[in-house]
């Protein structure tokens, strides 16, 4: 279930709100917990029998690890340790890689085996990141292993990240879980987090998709320079503002639950370097690779040899993470050459760069990697990559067409992709008095709206949602 | 001092932050609750008029439909579906995507003049190549008759002007110049530039993807001489409708427009017989008006498609016309009446007899092929009946 389905706006969210308000305060955690468990069976019921078997394993497994490191048995810990992550990294791949791999195989060995193709349970690259990140933090004693098995059961699928995140780690929330306050403002700031992240969603990412469906059901001949970037930029800010605002709504309605998380965004088209992009877009699953995987390698400090070696293995692995094809495993890499390029031979060069150039250049590579990302195959990338570079004309009617038909929605998203709107809207507060008002009517004509697209919207669905 | 202020401000903003992020929260649970319930409360619906469709009603709930998720998906449809005011959201959602520079829905044309227009269909290649070369085959085989063959353009090439700039459509004339290219032996009739010399006139309905009677009437004019006839001038007209919502109207969700549906009747004394073969039914008229009653206006011709009509007339001409046809000619037979002694209409999408046997039997001297080019391009059955 998406949150921007009428499902969850008018049924699950004010059932849920209303059960964790009018139970008492020990029943609070069992009550989300339920709520959780609905919201994944919603989608995917035949696995709610997994989710649970991997759940009760997952926290027996970890206070084995606990009392382990307990008793000084650092061995028969990274043992335990390791089976499970193993354990857990294949049920991953079985669900996302297995075809993958089994095409691949049928193609260098020239054999054709078939994979079945079973539903992937919903949200399973956050789910099993999250259990991952759990099981390290036990491991290395950030934090003691959760002999509530209720509070552990709602770490892992508490609904409001079960879908798409943030990937919240476990020394983040383990004092969260335990105990939570209600505030007005934490309250108020969640819902007014949902509604911004719901009109990102439903009003600008879904008409964005028109656009860009269109743009790419063209036959690659009809495509040239104008066509080619009227697809490349709706889908960038389609993608931002859809995941993005996903993951305000996610964060908004966890603070109506009295959770608070990290930010996921943080205006990534405004970053000054790939780098810096990289701390500002899904900032949590950035966070997640760094913490667990380029420091254990031994991060930056092992020299620069090394260090490379370290980057790609983070980078190959954020672009298989995000699916099972090639075209992201490029996109991967290429954010690690370049992040390389940064690091260790233009450093110099782009320090003396003026900010804005640096951003726009960033934006610009962040676009061109974005081609591969939304491409069904390389092929494909490399000739849309051409044709945003003046190799099959410059228009015709039909981009035109395209182009005419999107440029005000263009403009809006990118104004809600910068931090302007945020100013505005924070200094007309501060003022208060009519503007109080006047933004209380701004958000009830975005929540209007929103129900009037999601009405015809029942086939659109989230895009990280595959993922 | 500076910072005091500073530090002054803040707290104002955190102040009506805090306020204002309470109206909201206010805001978003009214909202939800009040709509939630009254879903709860409000009589669901049947179908749709608006959408021209069944709508989706309380699921099943059972063991089976909950663990393969056909339960979840039918509450999801369900409340979609039966949602208070659903086709006013859905009219504010057109409104908001117009507002952004949307120039279809869900692929409907959204045209000036409150005209709705259905995008040029490109060709079935191989089925459209099959009947071309059935059709010549049948014209060597009757080389005593007079066969015509007109494929008609739709709205969104004879109305071209009205389309939204730039509009990326296939050029209908040309794919019409490909049909004619493509058949031998018969007289091809291209009425294009006969009916883009009138497009001022409401040649085609606005919320349908039929032509009107006038659209008919001129083209009828324009094809007289190949059909060897000489047309009657004078015609009552009736106008019986004039809330006619299509289908397009339906399709798109635009409702800005009604459209009026008018009869043209020549001026003769002519008395007539029809008769709905598969359902052995005979009247006395081509009209149906009960169909005025029922969403779709359009069936006031033949009250629809049938697989066979035989019109008898006392015209007293020695002529009879085998018309093979989709639904454009459904108003076209109202001005060819006056010229034939019977006319029978085939409609191969649904008859699936062979023509030969009644070429011969019924002493058919003339023979139409009258189609919009749309569904001459999708049309996979006529050389099945041809053969």
């Amino acid at each position: 279930m998406d949150f921007s389905s009428i499902t969850f706006l008018f049924f699950l969210l004010p059932v849920s709100v209303i059960l964790y308000y009018i139970v008492p305060k020990r029943l609070k955690n069992a009550a989300l917990l339920l709520i959780s468990l609905l919201f994944f069976a919603w989608g995917t019921p035949e696995y709610l029998v997994l989710i649970v078997c991997s759940i009760l394993f997952n926290y027996f497994t970890a206070l084995e690890i606990d009392a382990h490191r307990r008793g000084k048995r650092m061995g028969s810990a990274k043992l335990v340790l390791t089976v499970s992550v193993i354990l857990n990294v294949l049920l991953l791949g079985f669900f996302k890689y297995y075809g993958f791999l089994v095409e691949n195989l049928n193609a260098i060995f020239g054999t054709s085996w078939t994979a079945s193709e079973l539903p992937v349970p919903i949200g399973v690259s956050f789910y099993t990141f999250t259990l991952l990140s759990y099981l390290f933090d036990i491991y290395r004693g950030k934090a003691p292993a959760s002999e509530n098995l209720m509070q552990f059961s709602l770490y892992v699928t508490f609904f409001p990240k079960l879908i798409s995140g943030p990937i919240v780690q476990y020394a983040d929330i383990d004092e969260q879980l335990k105990h939570r306050e209600f505030s007005w403002e934490l309250f108020g700031s969640g819902a007014r987090e949902f509604l911004i992240g719901l009109g990102k969603k439903v009003l600008l990412a879904n008409l964005l998709g028109t656009t860009f469906y269109a743009v790419t059901a063209l036959p690659l001949s009809e495509v040239n320079f104008v066509s080619a970037w009227v697809g490349a930029l709706s889908y960038s800010l389609m993608l931002y503002l859809d995941f993005g605002g996903y993951s305000e709504m996610a964060i908004g309605l966890s603070k109506m639950f009295g959770f608070e998380f990290k930010k996921n965004f943080d205006y990534p088209y405004m970053s000054e370097s790939i780098t810096d992009f990289w701390r500002r877009w899904h900032i949590s699953l950035g966070a997640w690779f760094r913490e667990y995987v380029y420091f254990p390698l031994g991060g930056s400090r092992v020299g620069t040899a090394k260090t490379i070696r370290n980057l790609f293995v983070v980078w190959a692995l954020t672009g298989i993470w995000h699916g099972a094809n090639w075209t992201f495993i490029v996109w991967g890499l290429y954010h690690g050459v370049l992040q390389i390029l940064e690091k260790f031979v233009l450093k110099k060069q782009i320090e003396r760069l003026p900010k804005l150039l640096k951003q726009i250049l960033t934006v610009f590579l962040v676009i061109i990697g974005w081609v591969f990302f939304f491409s069904d195959s390389l092929g494909m990338a490399l000739s849309w990559l051409g044709r945003m570079f003046f190799f099959n004309g410059i228009g015709d009617a039909a981009a035109l067409y395209y182009l005419g038909g999107c440029w005000l929605l263009l403009l809006i998203s990118a104004f809600a992709s910068y931090p302007l709107g945020a100013v505005i809207g924070n200094n007309l507060l501060r003022r208060g008095g009519i503007w109080k008002a006047v933004s209380i009517v701004f958000f009830a004509a975005i929540l209007v709206f929103c129900l009037a697209c999601m009405m015809n919207d029942t086939y659109s669905t989230f895009l990280y949602a595959q993922f | 001092m500076e910072s005091k202020r500073r530090s002054g401000r803040k707290k104002v903003l955190r102040r009506n932050r805090t306020q204002q992020g309470a109206y909201l929260s206010l805001l978003l649970l009214v909202f939800v609750l009040f709509f939630g319930i009254v879903n709860l409360f409000a009589a669901d619906r049947e179908t749709s008029d608006a959408e021209n469709r069944a709508l989706a009603q309380t699921p099943e709930l059972s063991w089976q439909s909950l663990t393969d998720g056909s339960y979840f998906d039918g509450v999801d449809n369900y409340l979609a579906d039966q949602f208070v005011g659903r086709d006013f959201w859905i009219s504010l959602r057109l409104g908001f995507a117009r507002f952004m520079g949307a120039s279809e829905s869900n692929g409907v044309l959204l045209c000036d003049d409150d005209y709705l227009m259905e995008k040029p269909v490109a060709p079935n290649q191989e089925a459209v190549d099959k009947n071309l070369a059935a059709i010549s085959d049948f014209a060597v085989l009757n080389p005593n008759l007079n066969i015509c063959m007109s494929i008609v353009p739709t709205a969104a090439c004879v109305m071209d002007d009205k389309l939204p700039a730039n509009a990326p459509i296939r050029d209908q004339h040309e794919d019409i110049l490909a049909l004619q290219e493509g058949v031998s032996g018969v007289k091809f009739i291209d009425v294009t530039d006969a009916l883009k010399a009138k497009n001022s006139q409401e040649l085609y309905y606005r919320t349908d993807h039929h032509w009107t009677s006038l659209g008919a009437y001129h083209a009828f004019w324009d094809m007289a001489d190949e059909l060897e006839i000489t047309p009657v001038t004078e015609y009552d007209i009736y106008a019986v409708s004039d809330s006619f919502e299509g289908t397009l109207s339906s399709k798109s969700g635009c409702h800005d427009a009604l459209d009026t549906v008018e009869l043209y009747v020549p001026k003769t004394d002519l008395d007539y017989t029809v008769t709905y073969v598969d359902e052995d039914r005979t009247t006395a008229t081509i009209y149906k008006r009960d169909a005025l009653n029922d969403k779709d206006h359009y069936t006031v011709f033949f009250g629809g498609n049938h697989p066979r009509v035989d019109i008898r007339t006392d015209a007293n001409s020695g002529r009879t016309l085998l018309l093979f046809k989709d639904s454009y000619a459904n108003c076209m037979v109202q001005f060819l009446m006056p010229y034939y002694d019977k006319i029978i209409m085939l409609d191969p999408r649904y008859y699936y007899e062979r023509v030969d046997s009644l070429i011969t039997s019924e002493k058919v001297t003339d023979v139409l092929f009258l189609y919009n080019v749309n569904t001459f391009h999708e049309d996979t059955s006529l050389s099945g009946v041809l053969k």
